[in-house]
């Protein structure tokens, strides 16, 4: 008969099998939005100008109209948070534009199998650290939200 | 979340991203110079192919306005040497990202009067 001592908690292990995997993704997606949104600032590596005509006449426009720098400074604030574990779901939901237009372009625009896959791999990657913090979510999932009020202010101002 | 658990989280992640930055970006990588250089060669508009032109054969202009029309683009110059200052246009008819055809006009930079007579 095996003592008290010697069995596995499941509560525990179930819970330590679940943290890896979606800390494995939320910082490698962290690092390469960190990584991405710094490159336009202090270029790591050349800034890629679209990997299609058509991705480059939009990336193109993006930079001249200067919209690109706010994209990629949102990208850097994100991947930061995701690195640090602050803010981590606004941080999810913040870089979901961004994930949805990269995934768009690669997936639309560029079409070969690396930019396809990235596509997928960025969806899915922004996906998962927001499941990991769906509980955070599902309030704004309410179908019959009611009435406005002020509930949501004197919370955030810390009084009841 | 442990603190060395964390820093160990952050430099794993920095460590992947370097890592598979690094391989696509190189000259083996989907995304390397080569690729990108071979996507900008062919999606120059007529705009940029008259302009880069314009620069490689003509360094001493300076260029004041470009306005593009379809293939037709015509570019408002301004040159100075020792004979003078010079201003002109340039009119450029780009096929298949090459210039097919360029008018030049131009001719000594007069003074503006300062009050009409």
């Amino acid at each position: 008969m095996a003592s008290a001592a010697h069995q596995i908690d499941p509560v525990a292990t179930t819970s330590r099998s679940f943290l890896i995997p979606f800390y494995a993704v939320q910082f490698f997606f962290g690092a390469w939005f960190l990584y991405n949104g710094l490159n336009f600032f202090v270029s790591f590596f050349p800034q890629p100008s679209g990997s299609s005509p058509l991705s480059h006449e939009l990336i193109s426009a993006l930079i001249d109209s200067k919209l690109f720098a706010v994209v990629k400074l949102l990208e850097a604030v994100t991947g930061l948070a995701f690195l640090a574990n602050r803010f981590v779901p606004l941080a999810a939901v913040l870089a979901f534009p961004i994930s949805f237009c990269i995934a768009h372009l690669n997936f639309v625009a560029n079409g070969d199998t690396f930019s396809v896959i990235t596509s997928i791999v960025v969806i899915a990657f922004n996906g998962i650290i927001a499941i990991g913090h769906l509980d955070r979510f599902l309030p704004m999932l309410a179908c019959n939200q009611g009435d406005p009020g002020p509930a949501g202010l004197r919370a955030f101002f810390g009084r009841s | 979340m442990r603190t060395w658990v964390h820093v160990l989280g952050i430099l794993g992640g920095i460590a992947a991203t370097a890592g598979f930055e690094g391989w696509t970006t190189s000259s083996h990588g989907p995304r390397s110079k080569a690729h990108y250089a071979s996507v900008e060669n062919v999606s120059m508009t007529p705009r940029e192919v008259a302009l880069a032109y314009e620069r490689s054969a003509f360094g001493q202009h300076s260029i004041e306005h470009v306005a593009a029309d379809g293939n037709i683009v015509m570019v408002h110059y301004q040159s100075r040497n020792d004979r003078g200052a010079t201003v002109g246009v340039d009119i450029y008819r780009i096929d298949q990202r090459k210039v097919a055809e360029r008018w030049s006009i131009s001719q000594a930079q007069t003074a503006v009067p300062s009050s009409a007579p």
